[in-house]
């Protein structure tokens, strides 16, 4: 009964959901085409995050039911690793501290152990440090974060920053944002937005997962979605967003 | 043990060459060690490292097999001192120099040595402390004059390895002069199970004397007792690395004496345990004058059944005001079958003081792991990257870089055999 479902970069069949035992994500619908990008807003607790993680391979949930596609290949029995080689990418909504791992270590190991997945060659150490030092000058990083611990010591703002480092630098084919925009003022939010879209391109797509309208002015989406208690219940352009933000999520909710 | 069997074995026992208050030494040091006897599961300084395994078995000396020391070497030492189952091998060593940098026993004629050593050896009342006085073969000598800077790294190396319950009573001495610095590293090897290394290292550092020391246990087998003592004068610094790669039973005890104002120590230790591995890591760092400065960490990185023991003592005496005291062990476990005895200890009798100690024990951080898997990385590489971020805080302090990095080579390959090991 599937239909050939190749040509999307992503694409979310009646998924279901569990955390222990209670359901977060009850039939979820979505559909992503190479070069689009979507934004899924939603009321605190409708499975945002959720999604997100599951998407990435976070091992935590029960996926109960529902098939997901990256460039029409099942990802579900995939390791998140597998995942991430394959062009995947999730930018976390709180960033994991690494101590003792320097951000330029991590990012090389990252950037090979992808490559060497997809049977290519390592990347030659300078190319790499040379496309690290212009990815960091673009977010209007301090070179020193270069060999600082992974997000150890970082204020909220710096280590949103290196999320969006680590996309620039993985130039993943599906990135998912997870409330990237949460904690940052106004300056730290368009220099996060000037990161992401200087990777918007026609072979690579973005599902933005935020609470507030405010990033999408930035961040312009093709389709904005409302996620309630764990399905996506209304779809539309981005005018979508600027209509939640006057009149809230009130009415809209999920026909279980 | 046997100490019948073990004195037939031993050179000094029958014939009456070597100098007389050595001969006494031993003959008093056996007398308390047959009075006092060795510890047992009662005794607290003993209490998670029971001893019986070693007093089980009847050591022998062992014979100078040098062979056994080429692969340990250290070519860029500027000095190597080289010792095989308790035996110097001078064809081995190079670079020694008589009377400042040598084998003890070459010291025995030489009346100035022989006071030092005297000094050195009244002390003892610990049971494995006084075996070693007992039945002393040799060990390293490094005596640095006043002022004197040594540039190069001296490199001690013990090997015991045999397959005949062979054990090596080893004595190490290094006085620094007023202001003299050194770096030494000292290296125990062995390969088999059937061995037990029982050493003694005397530390005296004089004012203003700069040591840095380290530690480097290599081979993944044997039994070793071991025992540092540091006495030190006014603003000298002893700066104090021990890498223990896993030996089948380990007892380390290391008591620093801070007993002039402006002395600084800094104790660093990385244990890597696996399989039915023991290890127990006693500190003891005694300020005993005002301004002194300590610092102490100790990591352990466990898998397998093994079981590691850390206890850590700060005492400060009520003269010793204004010091400066740090003290943290921190614990990762990778198996469930791991265990980890830890236990930092304060004594003060000074009222201003700045004293802090931590002790963590824990597994890896699973959020770390799947970030690190989310960008890319494979579990058992990202399992290995944060183990050896965790060890790496330790390697990091070691000044010498050529010894940081064989070190850490060695470290890094341990620590995936632990991974592997679960």
């Amino acid at each position: 009964m599937l239909s050939d479902r190749s040509s999307f970069m992503l694409s979310i069949q009646n998924l279901h959901a569990n955390i222990e035992g209670n359901p977060i994500l009850q039939g979820l619908n979505l559909e992503v085409n190479p070069g689009e990008v979507h934004a899924i807003m939603g009321p605190n607790g409708a499975g945002k995050s959720t999604l997100a993680k599951i998407l990435a391979g976070e091992d935590s949930y029960e996926v109960t039911d529902g098939v997901v596609q990256l460039n029409g290949e099942d990802i579900l029995e995939l390791d998140p690793e597998e995942r991430a080689a394959k062009g995947l990418f999730l930018g976390f909504q709180y960033p994991v501290e690494l101590p003792g791992v320097s951000n330029s270590y991590f990012l090389r190991t990252a950037v090979n152990a992808q490559r060497k997945a997809r049977g290519e060659d390592e990347i030659d150490a300078y190319d790499f440090l040379k496309a690290l030092k212009s990815n960091m000058a673009l977010l209007e990083m301090d070179p020193a974060f270069k060999s600082r611990f992974v997000n150890v010591g970082f204020s909220g703002g710096e280590k949103k920053r290196n999320e969006i480092l680590q996309l620039l630098t993985l130039k993943p084919k599906m990135a998912l944002l997870d409330e990237t925009d949460s904690g940052l003022d106004i300056d730290a939010l368009r220099v996060v937005a000037k990161g992401v879209n200087s990777l918007r391109s026609p072979e690579r797509s973005f599902v933005v997962v935020t609470h507030y309208q405010r990033l999408l002015d930035y961040i312009v989406p093709d389709y904005v979605h409302v996620l309630v208690d764990g399905q996506i219940v209304r779809s539309g352009d981005k005018s979508l967003a600027h209509q939640l933000e006057e009149s809230g999520y009130a009415g809209m909710e999920a026909s279980v | 043990m046997n100490l019948d069997l073990l004195k037939e074995s031993h050179p000094a026992f029958g014939n009456g060459e070597e100098p007389s208050w050595l001969q006494g030494a031993r003959a008093k040091a056996l007398v308390e060690l047959e009075s006092t006897g060795f510890p047992g599961p009662r005794t607290e300084e003993w209490r998670y490292s029971n001893p019986k395994h070693i007093l089980n078995v009847n050591w022998t000396l062992g014979a100078s097999t040098a062979s056994l020391a080429e692969a340990w070497k250290d070519p860029n030492a500027a000095v190597e001192l080289v010792f095989v189952n308790g035996h110097f091998c001078p064809e081995q060593s190079r670079g020694f120099v008589a009377g400042k940098i040598t084998n003890l026993k070459s010291l025995l004629g030489d009346k100035n040595a022989e006071k030092i050593l005297a000094r050195f050896t009244h002390e003892d009342s610990e049971a494995f402390s006084a075996l070693n006085l007992a039945f002393l073969q040799d060990g390293a000598w490094i005596s640095i004059d006043r002022d004197q800077t040594l540039e190069g790294l001296i490199h001690v190396l013990h090997v015991t390895d045999s397959s005949s319950d062979t054990t090596s009573q080893i004595r190490n001495v290094i006085a620094l002069g007023t202001h003299a610095s050194a770096r030494v590293l000292e290296t125990y090897v062995s390969n088999t199970n059937d061995c037990l290394t029982n050493v003694v290292t005397e530390i005296q550092l004089a004012d203003g004397a700069e040591l840095e020391h380290t530690l480097w246990q290599r081979g993944t087998a044997g039994s070793k007792i071991g025992r540092i003592h540091v006495h030190q004068k006014r603003d000298s610094a002893y700066d104090g690395h021990s890498f223990w790669l896993g030996s089948t039973w380990v007892r380390n005890d290391i008591h620093v004496e801070l007993s002039e104002e402006g002395a600084a120590c800094s104790l660093n230790g990385l244990y890597l345990l696996g399989g039915k591995q023991h290890l127990d890591n006693h500190t003891v760092i005694d300020h005993q004058a005002p301004h002194c400065v300590s610092r102490e960490l100790y990591k352990g990185v466990l898998g397998g059944k093994s079981t590691g023991v850390y206890n850590g003592m700060v005492k400060v005496q009520q003269i010793a005001q204004k010091t400066d005291s740090e003290q943290a062990n921190h614990n990762l476990l990778l198996s469930d079958g791991a265990d980890i005895n830890t236990k930092p200890e304060l004594e003060i009798y000074a009222d201003d003081v700045k004293c802090a100690h931590g002790t963590t024990v824990g597994q890896l951080d699973q959020q770390a792991l799947m970030y690190m898997r989310m960008r890319g990385i494979p579990k058992a590489e990202a399992i290995h990257i944060l183990t050896r971020a965790f060890a790496q805080e330790l390697l990091e302090e070691i000044e010498d870089e050529v010894v940081r990095g064989r070190i850490e080579e060695e470290v890094f390959q341990r620590l995936a055999q632990i991974r592997d090991d679960d």
